[in-house]
């Protein structure tokens, strides 16, 4: 840069015009600002759900009992339990192994003898342990239903039954637990960092494909001013598609929004400067739309969805991987993405992470301007 | 009928060739997938362990000291960190700091001595949803047992849990054979939609189109790249698990590289027909993209299929990731019988022969 450029706002109202207009042309790219968003909101709001529900169970009763009946129709009752019964333990087995059960409880004979003289009966569960997760909630939730089945036999036949220890949760900021309240923040976050890393990727692999590169290079604009104003379009389109997922998630879903726009729209704004840079990075690096795409979506999109603990647990992932997460963008979007909406506003909270999000973002931007400097030379 | 087969042959052939051509795009067909797969088959684990929880302790008593020890046993525990109060531990869960806490009131010990029930409190971060009723489930256990070891109370029925097929509930037995399914998905549809938008964009469309060749044989010579990607890079991250990784393989292996034909065909097939509408290589790459995600949300994969509304699930049986990953967690874990294989692999083909009329349909449209 020799200098200051007396046109360099005008230089860069062009670029802008010409991004604007490419965009314009192209409708696919509003499909992905408008559409994605839409479709993600959905899916996260109403198909994808960590509640579990209705886990198809089978049940056989072996001891055919006024006290195994009972269990039976309290089973069935249960929300959790979509209770199928089976004649024997081989059918269940074959419906476990093709799926079409997640598990199945066998009550044993002398089920309700047992109970009668105050010995402990033995009920099993066999779940499919392929699916991991489901099998755990599974027992869990049928432990529960046990105990406090066996607690309110114990009370109407007038025994004793006062369990010494009992452990009482309470979840605070959701207390209904839905799980939506934890995924269709972590989705906003998605839509952005898609929008963010995979678009960007391909404007300047598509210049460079096109050969409209060397046009652009050699317009007398210097190459910051360049970068940031073939971005700043798709930075307004990133914080349109924020605003249409926050304005389904709230209006549509009825999340709480217990936050400040004010910070919504920074946090936002940092995270949108990381992906942005990251997807330009990529973009300029790699100068094929494919692999750009391909890359983008292995280092922007993947670790987004994967890797920014609002899926999966950070905690829970192996010690190496951990320490991959604290470079992924999307992990200091996600907390504060969540606690504006569930808890209000957390300044000690979110600063840190946006300073982490524009620093982000600075680096892939001087990395950029020095990537593209090399080529001119 | 061997000269389609010639003229579709020699399209493969010219397909496979420009695929392969940039050196650049081999290595992402072949690494990239390898690093995904070891990547986040080893990071999206639905597990809980090593969490940090906070400590409120106004008791010191037998009872709070037992179940103390039990909890610091636990797989779970990571941290335990003591705060004064309810409201410091409060302030730590909204930072994020800690997952949640144990609260454990002054008279809990006397409490159980005496013959009373106890309770412990336990406070959770509602928006870590998964982790949180994990947690709590596997605490809620721990303070059951220590109650009963400390005053054996006439108890209900005992339950006894077998988990068929992982015994251990080991994640990684349920995320890498899934994972394959994904990754393969991915990789099939990136390839199968630029077949045709890339002509578009170079300009070699109408070149294409003027070639002496039905539109229905140009269709399946631009479908064998993507084919054979998907069938070459299953294949072999099958075997790749099945010999690296801890995972047992119970079932065939032909049976499952069959199954994995079936379903490279099937999404390469979907791909097809969405670059039969896309303009240029952009619109094929967001196209896909709108299909790759449903694709991947509603197939099982991050969430149990049962737990979708009930007008939803018809689709999830339409989508191919679906179908795979039942046959990949059955062939891994199961040993399924080939018949329940047949069961899923026939939908794959339906799927693909729709797909690949839909292509036709729309080639024919576009070019008219």
């Amino acid at each position: 840069m020799t200098g200051r450029d007396p046109l360099l706002w005008r230089r860069a109202a062009a670029i802008r015009a010409k991004e604007w207009a490419q965009i314009w042309l192209d409708p696919s790219t509003f499909g992905l600002v408008v559409l994605m968003p839409l479709i993600l909101m959905f899916l996260f709001g109403s198909a994808v759900t960590l509640d579990v529900t209705a886990t198809r169970t089978g049940v056989i009763d072996q001891d055919r009992t006024s006290a195994s009946r009972d269990l039976v129709a309290t089973l069935s009752g249960n929300g959790y339990f979509r209770i199928a019964e089976r004649d024997s333990v081989a059918e269940a087995e074959t419906a476990l192994r093709s799926g079409r059960l997640r598990g199945f409880i066998v009550i044993p004979d002398g089920f309700e003898s047992d109970l009668v003289r105050g010995q402990v009966p033995s009920v099993q569960l066999v779940t499919d342990g392929s699916q991991v997760n489901t099998a755990t909630l599974l027992s869990a939730h049928l432990r529960g239903v046990l105990r406090v089945w066996s607690e309110g036999r114990a009370a109407r036949l007038g025994q004793q039954s006062n369990p010494p220890l009992t452990l009482i949760p309470r979840y605070v900021y959701n207390p209904e637990l839905e799980s939506r309240y934890m995924l269709v923040p972590g989705a906003i976050g998605i839509v952005m960092a898609m929008i963010g890393s995979l678009l960007t990727a391909l404007i300047m692999a598509r210049e460079y494909e096109r050969g409209t590169m060397e046009g652009l290079l050699s317009t007398p604009i210097s190459i910051p001013a360049l970068v940031l104003s073939k971005l700043l379009p798709y930075y307004v389109l990133g914080l349109a598609s924020t605003a249409i997922c926050v304005a389904v998630a709230v209006l549509g879903y009825g999340l709480p929004f217990r936050g400040s726009y004010l910070a919504l729209f920074l946090v936002a704004s940092a995270f949108l400067a990381a992906v942005l840079g990251q997807g330009l990075l990529i973009s300029a690096g790699t100068k094929n739309q494919f692999v750009s795409t391909q890359f983008a979506l292995l280092s922007g999109f993947l670790p987004s969805l994967l890797l920014s603990g609002f899926l999966f647990e950070i905690d829970s992932m192996p010690p190496a991987i951990q320490w991959l997460t604290y470079i992924v963008p999307a992990r200091y979007l996600i907390p504060p993405l969540q606690s504006v909406f569930l808890v209000g506003d957390i300044w000690s909270m979110f600063i840190p992470n946006i300073l982490v999000l524009l620093g982000f973002g600075g680096f892939f931007f001087l990395r950029v301007t020095r990537a593209i400097k090399r080529q001119i030379a | 009928m061997m000269a389609a087969l010639v003229r579709i042959l020699a399209m493969a052939v010219k397909e496979l060739a420009v695929v392969l051509r940039d050196r650049r795009v081999l290595t992402t067909l072949v690494a990239s997938p390898v690093i995904q797969l070891v990547l986040f088959g080893l990071a999206t684990t639905l597990e809980v362990k090593n969490v940090s929880l906070g400590l409120v302790n106004r008791d010191n008593g037998v009872v709070s000291e037992r179940f103390l020890a039990a909890v610091a046993a636990s797989r779970d525990a990571g941290r335990l960190t003591v705060y004064p109060n309810e409201a410091t531990l409060g302030t730590a869960i909204e930072q994020r700091e800690v997952l949640g806490g144990l609260i454990l009131p002054p008279d809990l010990s006397t409490r159980v001595v005496r013959g009373d029930e106890g309770q412990i409190g336990l406070l959770l971060d509602g928006r870590r949803v998964n982790a949180s009723q994990i947690v709590a489930s596997h605490l809620s256990e721990i303070a059951g047992a220590t109650g009963v070891a400390l005053r054996p109370v006439t108890a209900g029925p005992d339950l006894v849990v077998r988990n068929q097929f992982n015994p251990n509930l080991d994640y990684s037995w349920f995320t890498l054979p899934g994972m394959i399914a994904v990754i393969t998905t991915v990789l099939v549809l990136s390839v199968s939609v630029q077949a045709i938008a890339r002509e578009r964009e170079s300009g070699t469309y109408d070149q294409l189109m003027a070639l002496p060749m039905r539109y229905w044989e140009i269709l399946l010579g631009k479908l064998v790249p993507a084919f054979l990607v998907g069938l070459c890079n299953g294949a072999f991250y099958v075997a790749m698990v099945a010999l690296v990784s801890d995972v047992p393989f119970l079932g065939s292996y032909p049976l499952i590289v069959l199954a994995i034909a079936a379903f490279s065909l099937a999404v390469s097939a979907i791909g097809l027909a969405i670059s039969s509408v896309a303009g240029n290589q952009q619109q094929a790459f967001l196209g896909g993209f709108l299909v790759i995600v449903p694709m991947i949300l509603l197939s099982g994969y991050a969430s149990p299929i049962d737990g979708m509304p009930d007008w939803l699930q018809p689709v999830a049986a339409i989508d191919p990731l679906s179908h795979m990953l039942v046959i990949a967690h059955g062939t891994f874990l199961k040993s399924i019988p080939s018949r329940i294989v047949a069961d899923h692999v026939w939908p794959m083909l339906t799927v693909t022969i729709v797909a690949l009329v839909i292509a036709h349909a729309l080639l024919r449209r576009r070019s008219s």
